[in-house]
């Protein structure tokens, strides 16, 4: 049987109740209150579909199975997270456009057909944005807009692919598919617009940093994971995943070692993770697949909680540029301790979340005869440890010392990044747990035998000893503020420049035309006034008034005459 | 407990060399166990493989992108006033 209520559908009719909640305890404990309960649902909620509609299209609105049970159920973890992360809040627009897209995130793993999916993967991008333009100011609103061109454009091609699917078979499901027909390329495209495929990826690290503080840890969770469930689900053992997930994980370790901006470090960094995941759809065994969907599991957790840290920091120093921050061990001990435990997470150290997640993905890769692709997920993985397990604490909350003493982060912060900071642990700990809730059998694998665990800590120490020597000869690059571009350099300026010279001859051009035509206008008129206009030839002489006047006499003597 | 953790952060934040110093005695001590484990048979892995490959790779990943950087790199306002980077961040 299938509850009337999808978690989903509860969120998003929450969202819809927050506003006449009265702002306070009352309102937090609400919001705290409806992924608690969502989670109670998703318990209750057996695997099954619920059929329906939809204009003479047979749609699925509801599905529950493995795969997306085990997505839900980390949506809502981070929904509750986030929303007590943001328990200070006080501002009806951001609480409502979290919970819509926290809503939408979760009712899209849940859609069964194509045309439910794309309607909850539009209302994704449109409660998303919201968290954007929260921040409120001038390049908040651009960079809000830049980020939903992107989003819908996703959308259009998913709209357009589904349409074009349905003509191609007659069916709207949302199954497996192969890249052999149009309307699949169509729909890859839009998941890879969300996944953050390379040349397609710069709207996540232009618009997280430009989220609010609590909203960016919102972001960072829903968007690009569904896009992740949506290509597990979509576009499993799809070769060309392998490759394309292969270079987002290391293009963006480049940029995030030169970057100053510790939540757009975190945002390529974000795009890195991503492409392990990609890499382990791309192999497609049931072990990649579930070392996918763990990593994915896993990454909402501790890159959550890498940005509550960098958050709090930035709610208690005004600012999250590394150039600006250091020695803030002292000030904020808690806040730093959960970030170094987020860092080992995401640099994959034995005992935390991200090496029994990781290792699938990487034993896959090997066992499966990609060589070249293991040593390059190898590298990547240093990358990862070098920017997101030393740079961001090393430059937060050591380096040099910024003089900056403020006070410790909020207890309701502190609770958030513990309990993120404990599943990080205990995942770690405890795989087991994780591996039970996948959507294929593990079998008899584990990730702590003696060759990963070995291995994965010298790759990590050694890595630790570059940092160290490259920092103690001084051959480190210094944080320096500025902006770096990436391809988005090509329609942020190159084309918007090219679009303005276009525009600027258009309008020289419809300045000219516009001025013959009021100089031909001109001559037009000057005859017209010389035959009809006042003392002209054909025209009245007089003044309007006398004209009136006549009319009036002329009209008085019709009278006149008519009734005489 | 926090006072005294500050306390030995403080004490390792004045003494990088040290630090450094301990990372190299681990991984030291890793390549030893790695190759022992390797003699032992214990499993097949290229001992020292994976020390290597992490210090070089990461030593070429940050003068590659310190490199990359003298051609990406322009002022933070080079998006302004379509851009939050040159804005105050400071929020509620």
């Amino acid at each position: 049987m299938i509850p009337l209520i999808a978690p989903g559908w509860l969120l998003l009719g929450g969202a819809c109740l927050i506003p006449f909640i009265p702002k306070g305890a009352a309102r937090t404990s609400f919001m705290l209150a409806l992924p608690l309960f969502g989670m109670g649902l998703l318990w209750l909620i057996p695997d099954g579909s619920l059929a329906a509609s939809f204009g003479g299209y047979a749609i699925t609105p509801f599905r529950m199975d493995g795969l997306a049970r085990i997505f839900c159920l980390i949506f809502l973890i981070a929904t509750f997270l986030s929303a007590l992360y943001a328990w200070h809040l006080r501002d009806s627009f951001q609480h409502v456009s979290a919970f819509i897209y926290a809503g939408a995130a979760l009712s899209a793993l849940t859609a069964g057909d194509l045309l439910t999916l794309f309607v909850f993967w539009e209302l994704v991008s449109l409660g998303s944005v919201g968290l954007i333009w929260a921040r409120r100011g001038e390049g908040a609103w651009h960079t809000g807009l830049r980020y939903l061109i992107w989003q819908m454009a996703s959308g259009l091609l998913l709209l357009g692919g589904a349409l074009f699917f349905f003509r191609e078979t007659g069916s709207l499901a949302f199954d497996a598919m192969t890249l052999q027909s149009p309307s699949a390329w169509l729909i890859f495209l839009a998941f890879g617009i969300k996944a953050g495929f390379p040349l397609l990826h710069n709207w996540i690290q232009d618009a997280y940093p430009a989220g609010t503080i609590t909203g960016t840890v919102f972001l960072s969770c829903f968007t690009t994971k569904l896009a992740i469930y949506a290509l597990a689900r979509g576009f499993p053992a799809t070769e060309a995943l392998i490759y394309i997930g292969v270079i987002m994980t290391i293009f963006p370790i480049f940029y995030a070692v030169i970057e100053n901006d510790l939540r757009r470090v975190l945002s390529y960094s974000l795009n890195n993770q991503l492409g392990f995941m990609v890499v382990g759809i791309g192999i497609g065994t049931p072990l990649a697949i579930n070392g996918a969907v763990a990593h994915a599991f896993c990454h909402i957790i501790y890159k959550s909680l890498l940005f509550m840290s960098v958050g709090a920091v930035m709610y208690r120093v005004g600012t999250a540029k590394a150039t600006e921050l250091g020695g803030l061990y002292r000030s904020m001990p808690l806040t730093m301790i959960f970030c170094v435990i987020a860092a080992a997470s995401i640099s994959a150290f034995p005992l935390f979340s991200g090496f029994i997640s990781k290792s699938p993905i990487l034993s896959e890769s090997l066992g499966g005869g990609y060589w070249v692709v293991w040593f390059l997920l190898l590298f990547a993985s240093a990358g990862v440890f070098h920017h997101s397990g030393i740079k961001i604490p090393y430059f937060t909350f050591f380096a040099h010392d910024s003089g900056r003493r403020v006070r410790e982060a909020p207890m309701h912060m502190l609770l958030a990044m513990g309990i993120a900071a404990f599943l990080c642990v205990a995942i770690g700990v405890y795989p087991q747990a994780l591996y039970a809730m996948l959507p294929f059998p593990m079998g008899d694998y584990t990730a702590y035998d003696a060759a990963h665990v070995i291995g994965q800590l010298e790759l990590l120490i050694f890595s630790a000893l570059a940092f160290g020597f490259l920092m103690l000869s001084g051959l480190y690059p210094p944080e320096v503020r500025g902006v770096n571009l990436d391809w988005d350099w090509v329609y942020r300026r190159v084309l918007r420049r090219a679009f303005e010279r276009i525009g600027g001859s258009v309008l020289v051009l419809g300045d000219k035309v516009w001025g013959y035509v009021l100089g031909v206008w001109g001559v037009v008129y000057s005859v017209l006034a010389r035959f009809y206009g006042p003392g002209g030839l054909m025209g009245p002489s007089r003044a309007a008034g006398s004209m009136a006047l006549w009319t009036a006499i002329l009209l008085s003597l019709a009278l006149l005459f008519a009734y005489s | 407990m926090m006072r005294r953790l500050v306390q030995k952060l403080a004490f390792l934040e004045k003494n990088p060399r040290r630090v450094f110093r301990a990372l190299a005695a681990l991984g030291g001590a890793l390549l030893a166990l790695d190759a022992l484990l390797w003699i032992a048979g214990v499993y097949k892995n290229i001992p020292v493989w994976h020390g290597l490959y992490g210090f070089v790779m990461c030593v070429a990943l940050v003068l590659g992108a310190k490199a990359m950087r003298h051609i990406v790199r322009r002022r933070e306002d080079y998006y302004a006033p379509r851009a939050t980077d040159s804005e105050e961040e400071r929020q509620p």
